[in-house]
């Protein structure tokens, strides 16, 4: 420890390049920290679960034919055909699709006409739990006389729902089970009887803050375009699928819009997600590099230039490991004061992220442990110089230039 | 004096070949990581249609009777009878109307399937205001708006899919059950972002064809997934006329203005549009009628997404810790070249002297830097082109422009950080090196 006076007043003195490399280590923790953050918050945001079977359902958006008050028979025939498919476990009308980035936005108020609450609305049948794969942890479960169908929009209409438990969270703060039985105004202000609670099931818009908020509501909207959210029986979901297509092609007439897996909905909801992530890693693999090669190249010029003082040192009686740890705590010195800067700086970026963009803060640990991993990748590039100077021959003091 | 300078800087090179190859790597990467990223930015967030952007404008209309206060939001949507009611006025120059079906297509006269395909509702204007290239034929007129004529325009990659790339005009095109002819064939034509229909599809191709939305209401096509539509009032019946006497707010307005009287003109009359409509009932929350030109629209609408702006401050921090470490290079280059410093300054060159052949030394190895650059810029781009795939290719090329000011940047940026290594350099004295010598 006694280099450290020495090592301040040399680095001091050559001002110039060590803050350069001080610099650099700042900002490279700085971005780091940062971008690691970002990349944790994308992956947390993916693996959040939709609350429903995700690896064994699918959905079909598709077409009933016919004047709209025989909507409903031709509704009936098409879940009776689906549900008869061996391979096929359940399956419930849908107004919406979890992810799909398409559906209804409503209002989830307390009293009428006020703004309380964003969610999204779905429109199922009966069955919504047991299909969907949806855990109901209060109230009961949706009945068949629950059910209405008709050719209109499900929040004109007094009902029984469902809400999540986000829902339940947000109208009763103190107890959320106390949300049971409540009544709640829709976008249309007519009020809905909420009879139960399910755990999770995500809304369509993954990046909404509202995803978790969402009515589930007992209504067969009959109308010419609909969605049948199928889950098959486990693992069977690609032949499932093919059952389903199969059968409901055999229908003149009969359109299929869409028929996609939940996984592949997932997939594509996320792109935008993958993409930036990606992006992330690669800035700060090549901030890494350039960062290591930089400290790399600064001391092994600092060695070249000192060839002579280092064989005066060793002829003096320095050993080699002396002469290497002189380099190491050099080293030490500049990274623990960019990180230090970096550590103030990456706190003011994280400020202006979350100002800006609606991130959330960079928590401690991942800071610290940030400085520890810059710590080290700085002493691992100075070790090969640091070897080098410490196989610098005393004899070189004695030849004169 | 200039070239005695470069070659002077090309002696040099091949000196510390190592040294000077890293620093026009590190040049290059930071400048590619940039110039990538903000190429995908900026083509993002270009005007769409700059020589009449400032005179299109978005019609909002804030309908709603609902009770709530609403602060500054509006729809960009409005009812389908407050579009009927206002666009007859003869106050813009243009009027154009946008909805959106989905149906399937297929050229009759070949034993195909049908394609699911997109379709653009509006109408003539359409053509004329967004000033659209035609392939072949033209848009429909204003008589087949009127009376709903069954006539469509194609995109050219529909044109290429349904009729093989030929003159099809004067050719039907089956339209689910219905058949429609085709009245033109649009060229190449791509405005970016496209910014009057829906915000998700900005980035992505025009729809496969288009059809006068007269035609969409008369046949009593269903809006899909395809456009938004907000119903904050129920409405009785469940037939297609009660949608559209409904308070359902689904069709887009954009109007082309002159100039401002013209806008001014315009806004007083929806105004007292809506004023009248007041007195009969409607627009009961209050009178919130905007209009909103492409620019502030693309703003308002959050076009250019966080991430894409996010992603080029991150490169420029990329490149400037490159150039910090360019700079450490710079400064080992410089301090091994003392003794030639002192030498020509022993001879009688002034510092500046010194500082112009450094300078020009420094220039000549960030104008590589930045060539360099561009080429990985090009691998950066073909790079994102696969990274953002769902968004359209166009958006990651270079124009001229952004390739100059690569070079511009590159050359710049290595001689702002090369103020201070050049400074230090030409402060070294005569005597102290010769010494040595």
């Amino acid at each position: 420890m006694k280099d450290l006076a020495p090592i301040i007043k040399t680095l001091l003195k050559a001002k110039a390049s060590p803050l350069l490399l001080i610099l650099q280590i700042a900002i490279t923790f700085m971005v780091m920290v940062n971008a690691v953050n970002m990349l944790n918050e994308r992956s947390k945001n993916m693996a959040r679960p939709i609350g429903v079977d995700e690896a064994n359902s699918f959905y079909i958006q598709t077409n009933l034919q016919g004047e709209s008050n025989a909507l409903g028979a031709r509704l009936d025939e098409d879940l009776a055909l689906l549900r008869a498919l061996p391979a096929v476990q359940g399956v419930t009308p849908m107004s919406a699709i979890p992810l799909e980035a398409w559906g209804r936005a409503t209002l989830i108020n307390k009293e009428p006409a006020k703004v309380f609450e964003y969610g999204a609305y779905f429109a199922v049948d009966e069955s919504v739990v047991e299909v969907l794969g949806l855990n109901l942890i209060a109230g009961e479960n949706l009945s068949v006389e629950d059910v209405y169908t008709l050719p209109m929009d499900g929040v004109d209409l007094s009902t029984n729902i469902l809400i999540t438990k986000a829902v339940a969270q947000s109208l009763s703060p103190d107890d959320w089970q106390q949300a049971v039985g409540m009544t709640v105004y829709l976008s249309n202000d007519k009020p809905q009887q909420v009879k139960g609670v399910v755990e999770t099931m995500q809304g369509p818009w993954p990046l909404w803050y509202g995803v978790e908020f969402n009515v589930i509501s007992p209504l067969r909207e009959a109308y010419n375009e609909v969605r049948y959210f199928v889950r098959a029986k486990p693992g069977l979901r690609d032949e499932a699928m093919e059952q389903v297509l199969e059968a409901l092609l055999k229908t003149p007439g009969r359109m299929i819009e869409k028929a996609k897996t939940i996984e592949t909905l997932k997939f594509e909801a996320y792109q935008s997600d993958r993409a930036t992530s990606k992006l992330l890693i690669g800035v700060c693999l090549g901030l890494l590099i350039v960062t290591s090669l930089g400290i790399y190249g600064q001391a092994r010029f600092s060695v070249n230039r000192r060839k002579r003082q280092i064989g005066t040192r060793r002829a003096l009686g320095a050993s080699k490991g002396q002469v290497m740890r002189f380099f190491m705590l050099e080293n030490a010195v500049v990274s623990v004061t960019g990180l230090v800067i970096g550590f103030i700086a990456a706190l003011s970026l994280s400020e202006q992220f979350v100002q800006h963009f609606g991130l959330t803060p960079v928590p401690l640990p991942y800071l610290l442990s940030g400085m520890v991993a810059l710590f080290v990748l700085g002493q691992l590039s100075v070790s090969y110089p640091a070897l080098q100077a410490s196989r610098v021959e005393p004899a070189i003091a004695t030849r004169s230039a | 004096m200039f070239s005695y300078y470069v070659k002077l800087a090309l002696i040099s090179f091949k000196r510390t070949p190592l040294l000077s190859f890293l620093m026009v790597l590190l040049i290059a990467m930071g400048i590619s990581a940039t110039m990538t990223t903000f190429t995908v930015s900026y083509m993002m967030s270009q005007d769409p249609i700059p020589s009449k952007s400032n005179r299109i404008y978005s019609v909002q209309m804030d309908s709603r009777g609902d009770g709530y206060d609403w602060g500054e939001s509006t729809l960009t949507e409005i009812t389908y009878m407050d579009m009927q009611n206002v666009i007859n006025s003869g106050i813009p120059k243009h009027r154009v109307v946008i909805s959106a079906v989905s149906t399937m297509l297929r050229n009759p006269q070949q034993q195909v399937q049908a394609i699911k395909s997109k379709v653009r509702t509006t109408n003539a204007d359409f053509f004329t205001m967004f000033e659209t290239p035609f392939l072949f034929g033209s848009g429909w007129d204003e008589q087949a708006d009127k009376q709903a004529q069954q006539v469509i325009v194609l995109t050219k990659k529909s044109n290429d899919r349904f009729f093989n790339g030929e003159n099809s005009v004067g050719r039907f095109l089956q339209f689910g059950e219905a058949l429609y002819q085709v009245v033109g064939v649009l060229d190449d034509w791509q405005l970016m972002p496209k910014f009057y229909g829906v915000k998700t599809e900005a980035f992505s191709e025009p729809h496969d064809v288009f059809i006068p939305f007269n035609t969409q209401i008369k046949n009593e096509l269903m809006v899909g997934n395809l456009v938004n539509n907000t119903c904050w009032k129920s409405y009785e019946g469940d037939d297609f006329s009660a949608f559209l006497a409904s308070e359902c707010m689904w069709v887009v307005l954009w109007v082309e203005l002159d100039n401002d009287a013209a806008r001014e003109q315009y806004q007083a009359y929806i105004d007292s549009y809506a004023q009248q409509q007041r007195d009969h009932g409607r627009f009961s929350n209050r009178i919130y009628n905007r209009l909103v030109d492409v620019k502030q629209y693309l703003v308002e609408e959050e076009i250019v997404s966080d991430d894409s702006k996010m992603a080029v401050w991150l490169s420029v921090l990329f490149l400037i810790v490159c150039l910090l470490n360019c700079m450490g290079l710079m400064m080992a280059k410089f301090h091994g070249k003392a003794g030639e410093v002192g030498l020509r300054r022993a001879v009688g060159a002034s510092k500046q002297h010194i500082v112009a052949q450094f300078s020009v030394e420094l220039a000549v190895i960030g104008f590589i830097g930045g060539l360099v650059g561009l080429i990985l810029a090009q691998f950066g781009l073909a790079a994102a082109e696969n990274l953002y795939s769902y968004l359209h290719a166009s958006l990651m090329q270079m124009n001229l422009i952004l390739v100059l000011s690569t070079l511009l940047l590159a050359v710049l940026v290595s001689c702002t950080f090369g103020l201070l290594p050049i400074f230090k350099a030409s402060l070294t004295q005569p005597s102290s090196q010769l010494k040595s010598l």
